[in-house]
């Protein structure tokens, strides 16, 4: 069916919603292949399933480009896929290779592909918010029309960083979205148990801009949703914040459904998965036979299969990167190249290092001798300090004995 | 400078999360911010920030991204009556975090070049400027694009039997001793690294190479402190042309007093810093 086509009571157009599909079987296609390496031990690295989490990145897609930045989380390899981070890369990276993203050296939990927009993600929860703001005041600053968007759970919305983004976001006007995947859990607890706030959306009125709700796992309702939230703020008028209110159908780190929902809750999640439900709903309105579903589906699961070989195909990033990108010039660091050819150069390589000898150390002034022989009452006992008299003072030992005599 | 150049010049809520943040972030896309945190104690509400995003994300991307940003920051001790929160120095706890790149100038001038220096590098550099210095020094600076290199070391009086090591507003009180300890016929060199991330080692070592003693010398907490680390390196390198080994001497292992005369007394001056080098010759 062609692009104009909106089918009927779906305020969508059929080519939108099929794109949206295919990327929420990209991500769960990823997701699966993540789950079946870990648990046949092929994979070893930590994972924080986004599973039930799909429909939310894959509805923003269509509406951004890469020219727009992305700001997420540990939990956010499904925002990476759905941006647009190459899968060969972003596998790669999860396994510590080096034809990673970012060569083997930041992994799953730190992702970042400027090519595509996804400017860093963070494994500090709601850090990653105050960044976004200072993404969005350099567009500003630019005239650039692009937004960014910072990922966070529900989670993060008690930690101090993202009042502070928000404060300041608000008052610079910026065009940020703040963008709260609202899953039900804060690692391993539950929402009522961890602010009494009846929901997220609204504390936005108190920075002085917009917060909106919306139904995260009906990527319909989403979409539109969000190209109204996208639009505002690409038009100048200042940060929003969005409650995505969704499920996390796993578990906080490692795979499998999560075991924090009873029986019926779990079903019933389950039941409103986003993936399945999209896939039902194509189908049912008749926007893609299930020969073309079958396809969208094989192809996101080639496309993760080869992506996943070649990550496999790739080294494991070795130490000759230990000291490459602490800093721009390696140099800079105090144990790379400089310093140590500094002391190997200074360091007379004829005569072994020695230990200071009893017979001339009386006091640690006097402590050079040609003994070999390692000193018993050593340079360390002599110049150790004095006992302290009183308890108090002996507290403060580290600074060494004649501190206080030095200090005066 | 708002008046002059507007938007470029942002007054911020007191927040250092978001300050350091919102720098981080446009630093990531070409941007060349210069934060400033008000105190370095401060470092304290923003070290997330600092410590796990701008210092770890260029390692972390793999080179992908960088953070070409500046923190300024002023150092308060010295003075007396700021108390505990406003007088320590923080520069060790940095220190400590691969990525950062720190420089502490002791003089107007060199303020001004190794901050031109700071915002114009590609890694996340912080600026400690003292106050007492602020107060206590005034002279021309350079007009224009004056830089000082990040990294290089400088002599700040020459001497052959001992070398003090320091940085920032110690060195005025290395440059005190060592006239008073000219008097005694005792010729201290005073090394001001100026940069103490990347640290200039070949300056560090030459000038114990001349003089065969070392005495590094900061106001920061003696335990766990650069001096520590400097001396280490110098006994480990050149352990066999040393007339004493090297050491350090910092402030004593307590906060910063409120008593002017306990703050007098726990940090370095240069009466203290004679005394210790009188011990080193003997």
């Amino acid at each position: 069916m062609g692009a104009d086509v909106m089918p009927k009571d779906l305020d969508i157009d059929s080519a939108t919603l099929k794109e949206i599909y295919r990327q929420m079987s990209r991500i769960h296609e990823v997701d699966k292949a993540i789950q079946a390496g870990l648990s046949s031990g092929k994979f070893q690295f930590t994972y924080w399933p986004m599973t039930g989490q799909e429909a939310i990145p894959a509805s923003i897609a269509p509406l951004i480009t890469s020219e727009d930045y992305m700001v997420t989380i540990y939990r956010g390899i499904h925002d990476q896929v759905a941006k647009g981070v190459p899968l060969k890369g972003l596998f790669a990276e999860a396994l510590g290779r080096e034809n990673g993203v970012n060569k083997g050296k930041g992994g799953s939990p730190h992702i970042s592909d400027p090519a595509s927009g996804s400017m860093l993600t963070t494994a500090i929860v709601g850090a990653g918010t105050p960044i976004a703001n200072g993404l969005a005041l350099a567009s500003k600053m630019r005239g650039s029309k692009a937004v960014t968007i910072v990922n966070f759970g529900d989670g993060a919305t008690s930690i101090g960083a993202v009042h502070e983004a928000m404060n300041l976001a608000g008052v610079w006007k910026l065009p940020v979205i703040f963008l709260c995947q609202n899953n039900q859990m804060g690692e391993y607890t539950t929402i009522p148990e961890y602010t009494a706030s009846k929901d997220f959306a609204s504390r936005a009125a108190g920075y002085g801009f917009k917060g909106v709700k919306l139904d995260g796992n009906d990527p319909v309702a989403f979409h539109n949703g969000m190209k109204s939230v996208i639009d505002e703020v690409r038009a100048g008028n200042g940060p929003i914040f969005v409650e995505a209110v969704t499920m996390r159908l796993g578990l906080h780190a490692g795979v499998g459904f999560t075991n924090h929902l009873s029986k019926e809750d779990l079903a019933a999640a389950k039941a409103a998965w986003p993936v399945p439900c999209t896939r039902a709903l194509l189908l049912e309105r008749g926007i893609c036979t299930e020969e073309e579903l079958a396809g969208i589906d094989s192809a996101a699961k080639a496309e993760v299969q080869e992506a996943v070989a070649f990550a496999l195909e790739s080294a494991i990033t070795g130490t000759d990167e230990m000291l490459l990108d602490v800093y721009g010039d390696p140099r800079s660091c105090p144990n790379g190249a400089s310093a140590r050819s500094a002391r190997q150069k200074r360091r007379t390589p004829a005569k072994p290092a020695r230990w200071p000898c009893s017979r001339r150390c009386r006091t640690r002034r006097n402590w050079r001798c040609n003994s070999m022989t390692r000193c018993s009452s050593s340079v360390r006992t002599s110049a150790s300090p004095p006992v302290a008299s009183s308890n108090a003072s002996r507290a403060c030992r580290p600074n060494g004995a004649n501190a206080s005599a030095r200090h005066q | 400078m708002q008046t002059k150049w507007g938007e470029r010049i942002r007054p911020t809520p007191i927040a250092e999360q978001a300050i350091i943040g919102a720098a981080t972030g446009a630093a990531l896309v070409g941007m060349r911010p210069v934060a400033e945190i008000m105190f370095c104690d401060f470092v304290g509400v923003c070290l997330d920030q600092i410590m796990n995003h701008a210092a770890k994300q260029r390692y972390m991307s793999g080179g992908a991204t960088t953070v070409p940003m500046t923190i300024r920051t002023i150092a308060g001790g010295g003075i007396g009556g700021f108390g505990a929160q406003h007088s320590q120095s923080t520069e060790a706890t940095l220190l400590h975090y691969p990525g950062l790149k720190i420089v502490y100038p002791s003089t107007p001038t060199e303020a001004k070049g190794l901050l031109l220096s700071c915002i114009f590098d590609e890694d996340p550099c912080i600026q400690f400027e003292s106050m007492m210095l602020t107060y206590a020094t005034r002279e021309e600076v350079p007009l224009g694009d004056y830089r000082i290199p990040l990294g290089v070391a400088k002599v700040k009086r020459e001497g052959s039997d001992v070398s003090l090591i320091t940085y920032g507003w110690q060195v005025m009180h290395c440059l005190a001793a060592a006239e008073e300890l000219a008097k005694e016929g005792i010729s201290a060199e005073v090394l001001d690294l100026r940069t103490l991330m990347p640290l200039d080692y070949d300056r560090i070592l030459t000038s114990v190479e001349k003089t065969g003693r070392a005495l590094v010398v900061h106001a920061a907490t003696e335990f766990c402190g650069l001096g520590a680390e400097i001396a280490s390196t110098i006994n480990e390198a050149m352990f066999h042309k040393l007339k004493a080994p090297a050491s350090r001497f910092g402030a004593a292992y307590a906060p910063i007093a409120y008593s002017k005369t306990i703050e007098t007394a726990q940090i370095p001056h240069a009466g203290s810093i004679a005394a210790r080098v009188r011990e080193l010759v003997k």
